[in-house]
């Protein structure tokens, strides 16, 4: 059978489509996931005592050995190509993707590319399908260079609701670049970094006591804050930071921040300004709880954003993660050509 | 004389005409392997020895009812005659388990049935032959290492069951040639090779699994077979 699989079961083509609502579910799964999380807002100041922390001023030593120097960023190219149906007649969304991660080293000879890994998968619900046809399907994959990566049902069951399907499908190739961006930790090793998403997910990637980590999250996920914090937020200037507040969660304790990295008061309130995380054990164990580190940090990393205005996410970016995602995407094959590839080889 | 799983399995490519699987081509096509014996492997959704009785009633594969026909839910079902044999797998198993349990319950039939049937040849060729093994449902989702373990039932010729070897040892076989067939040795070193560098822990679990479609329980046991699962633990010092 191999890539005559989709054809057999009726596959369709699918043309390019933003993910739409749920049909039958408008709860954010991603929000409850994280309801594990505890917050301790009193971990650098009294809750009720919060300000902005200036870090413009601070100097940052020459030679300063815990200074990122690695910066590391997935990629996640690719979309939802075609659907079949199961006997059943559960829609079965098939997503193809370039996955990477990619390592970005700023050294002497400026900001150069370290290492990389780039895949080529394609993601789908294969349960519901013979073993036999899955094998061979996944063989047939495997010799034109992709690799199957079999989701798990949404919530343990099947669904008519295409568009939960869908996204159970799209999160298994997120997943597996956060694995990909695991890995490119793993590489740096000892070599202090920045990673663009939270920590989290990458557990694994990184030693929490003794690597010198940071993740740097554009979004807001949770609302972490208590009232004192978001007037401390929105008074936020250029250069400035909030104090830190430690957040349990289940994979890895992080002490957080937000810092305003670009912007003035003219701008949006939210402009600019980024959540920054790194290893509770690694701040309290390693550095011995010295705020100055947190200091430096932050004004290195207000040194480090993207002055391109034309890059969209400018605000909320930094230089060496620009470059880092345009390394990869360079890299990419990029999404049209592999779907048309990837549509000849299964004849759909 | 007993016969070894790595021989079984270097056999089984032979009859079957197939290559054996290289670091490029890793996923193993257990249903092309199948294909040479004379074994028909089937589905059922709530599969029990009873629902492959009457399943095989229904399709007219033998006219009376599977002896000792139970309800107890299962995982896989083998069930051999001197002319035939049906390899059942629960249908609503993961597809990694489902190849698993079929693997499994090929390993009976070459390992114990089989050997069976050619030793009582000469003797009673025409005296029926019926052997069933019943591999007990999994429990739990991927990730849970539990080892599959089930039973043989020899309903008719109770006496052939003193020239099998003891069950436990038949299950033990049985798991270990699914767990070669599906992971080569060579496969799973070279993979092991080529991603532990920069794969930990269960990262590398999940990339050897879906490399080799198998489980990631069946992954980790197979790491514990061959020496390597301290790899998995190892530590970031």
């Amino acid at each position: 059978m191999g890539l005559e699989f989709l054809h057999e079961y009726g596959a369709h083509r699918m043309r390019d489509d933003a993910m739409r609502p749920l049909l039958l579910d408008t709860n954010d799964r991603s929000l409850e996931q994280e309801s594990d999380e505890e917050v301790d807002l009193n971990y650098e100041e009294p809750a009720d005592t919060w300000k902005p922390i200036d870090v413009q001023e601070v100097a940052i030593p020459p030679n300063w050995t815990l200074c990122p120097r690695g910066f590391i960023d997935g990629k996640d190219l690719g979309r939802t190509v075609a659907w079949l149906q199961t006997t059943e007649g559960y829609p079965i969304p098939v997503r193809l993707s370039e996955i990477g991660a990619v390592v970005m080293c700023n050294g002497s000879a400026g900001i150069t590319r370290e290492w990389c890994v780039i895949e080529r998968v394609v993601s789908m619900i294969v349960d519901p399908f013979p073993w036999d046809e899955i094998e061979s399907f996944a063989f047939a994959l495997q010799e034109h260079g992709f690799r199957l990566l079999p989701c798990q049902k949404p919530q343990g069951r099947l669904t008519f609701d295409f568009q939960e399907m869908r996204k159970a499908t799209q999160n298994r190739s997120l997943d597996e670049m956060m694995r990909l961006e695991k890995q490119a930790l793993v590489y740096a090793k000892a070599m202090p970094v920045l990673i663009d998403g939270r920590l989290e997910s990458r557990t694994g990637g990184f030693d929490e006591e003794k690597t010198a980590v940071v993740g740097m999250i554009k979004g807001h996920y949770r609302d972490y804050l208590h009232d004192q914090g978001w007037r401390t937020y929105y008074a936020l200037r250029m250069g400035q930071r909030t104090p830190l507040f430690l957040l349990k969660q289940k994979n890895i304790d992080v002490v957080s921040w937000y810092l305003r990295i670009d912007g003035t008061a003219d701008d949006l309130p939210t402009w600019g300004i980024v959540r920054l995380e790194i290893p509770a054990k690694f701040f309290s164990l390693t550095i011995g709880k010295d705020w100055s580190y947190i200091n430096r940090l932050s004004r290195l990393i207000c040194e480090y954003r993207c002055k391109d205005k034309s890059y969209q996410r400018a605000s909320v970016s930094l230089y060496p993660i620009q470059r880092a995602e345009e390394s990869l995407g360079a890299l990419f094959a990029g999404s049209d050509p592999l779907v048309h590839h990837f549509y000849n080889l299964t004849r759909l | 004389m007993p016969l070894s799983i790595a021989g079984t399995i270097a056999q089984l490519y032979k009859t079957a005409g197939l290559q054996q699987p290289t670091l490029q081509r890793r996923i193993v096509l257990l249903n092309e392997l199948l294909g040479p014996y004379n074994l028909t492997c089937i589905e059922i959704a709530g599969l029990t020895s009873l629902a492959a009785s009457n399943f095989l009633l229904q399709h007219g594969a033998f006219f009376d009812p599977i002896k000792n026909a139970n309800q107890d839910p299962l995982a896989g079902y083998l069930y051999v005659s001197r002319t035939a044999g049906y390899i059942f797998v629960e249908r609503n198993d993961l597809v990694v388990r489902r190849r698993f349990s079929a693997a499994h319950e090929l390993g009976h039939y070459l390992l114990h049935f089989q050997p069976l049937i050619a030793s009582t040849v000469p003797y009673d060729e025409d005296e029926p032959l019926i052997m069933s093994e019943a591999l007990s449902l999994f429990t739990g989702d991927e990730e849970d290492d539990d080892t599959p373990t089930g039973r043989v039932f020899i309903p008719e010729r109770a006496s052939l069951a003193s020239l099998l070897p003891p069950e436990r040892q038949m299950e033990d076989e049985a798991n270990r040639f699914a767990a070669a067939l599906l992971m080569p040795a060579e496969i799973v070193s070279g993979l092991v090779e080529r991603y532990r560098p920069v794969c930990r822990g269960d990262d590398l679990l999940w990339r050897l699994a879906t490399e080799m479609l198998v489980s990631k329980a069946a992954i980790y046991r197979r790491l514990q077979d061959l020496h390597l699962s301290q790899l998995i633990s190892a530590s970031w010092n």
